[in-house]
């Protein structure tokens, strides 16, 4: 076996252990209450720091499918500069009032997207019954893995502290 | 158990995308439809994951590299410039006293 394959196969990740289902279902709650929270709350930098927690989840999600490398690229990309964006953006305006005003036409629409999406995936069999991940570029992803997991620490804990700051500073608070 | 999480994923990209074009139909704002638009995309993005994970074929260079990889980041980084692009229009309209508020109720009652 080339060694190319074998960093292939030790970074194929398969479902079905217990561990990950309950994560998957933690992960699942979670992103749902984020995104609702996301789309109703009625500030828009909470909402904004909610979505960067929906990206987050995300991120967590694509690793869990096998791509850690793009979860990392969501966690430094997206989160990172995109959404701290809007809330420092946002943070420096006006804050609007705003008002929940949900009609039937926005819950039709989202039942009916919901179950699309639910009858199709199903339907056109993209769920086997195990799942084998090639990732995009394996090595790149065993490497950042195995060898910079401390680097991806303090980054996670970067990207923490810029969150509670701008959440601090969209408060009004000095220091 | 296996099934029941595959599922999950796709409630849960399924939610996402309901719940951002939930959004998007009923918010006035034209930041939270930014927002929602994001949620959306994210739900998008796991789909297109999720299904570039199931698929048997791979394609690309030494066939190693999936092409819905390829679309995400480069889904990513167009979200990006959107965003950046986005959030600087609706930060000009309201300096330049276009937007009274933040809001698409406001835009051309001004005058």
């Amino acid at each position: 076996m080339s060694p190319l394959l074998e960093i292939f196969a030790s970074s194929v990740v398969t479902l079905g252990s217990p561990f990950l289902d309950i994560a998957l279902l933690v992960l699942t709650v979670a992103s749902i209450i984020f995104a609702y929270l996301t789309v109703t709350h009625k500030s828009l930098v909470y909402s904004s720091i909610f979505l960067a927690f929906v990206g987050l989840v995300n991120a967590a999600f694509f690793m869990i499918l096998g791509y850690p490398l793009i979860a990392f690229v969501q966690l430094i990309i997206y989160v990172g500069s995109g959404v701290l964006f809007i809330i420092i953006s946002i943070s420096m305006l006006k804050e609007p009032k705003l008002t929940f005003r949900p009609n039937i036409y926005s819950w039709v629409i989202m039942l009916f997207i919901f179950v699309l999406i639910v009858v199709i995936g199903i339907s056109v069999g993209i769920a086997p019954s195990e799942l084998t991940y090639l990732g995009i570029f394996p090595a790149v992803d065993y490497l950042v893995v195995k060898y910079h997991w401390f680097s991806i620490l303090l980054l996670v804990l970067a990207l923490s502290m810029a969150l509670i700051v701008s959440i601090a500073v969209s408060r009004g608070e000095k220091e | 158990m296996i099934i029941i999480g595959l599922f999950l994923i796709i409630i849960t990209a399924a939610v996402l995308i309901g719940v951002g074009v939930w959004g998007i139909v009923y918010n006035k704002n034209l930041v939270k439809m930014l927002l929602s638009l994001e949620v959306s995309f994210n739900g998008i993005t796991l789909l297109v994951l999720y299904i570039a994970s199931t698929t048997a074929s791979t394609t690309g260079v030494l066939g190693i590299i999936k092409l819905g990889a390829y679309i995400v980041f480069l889904g990513i980084a167009l979200a990006i410039g959107e965003i950046s692009i986005i959030v600087s229009v609706i930060l000009y309209m309201f300096k330049e006293k276009m937007l009274n508020e933040i809001s698409q109720d406001e835009v051309g009652s001004e005058e």
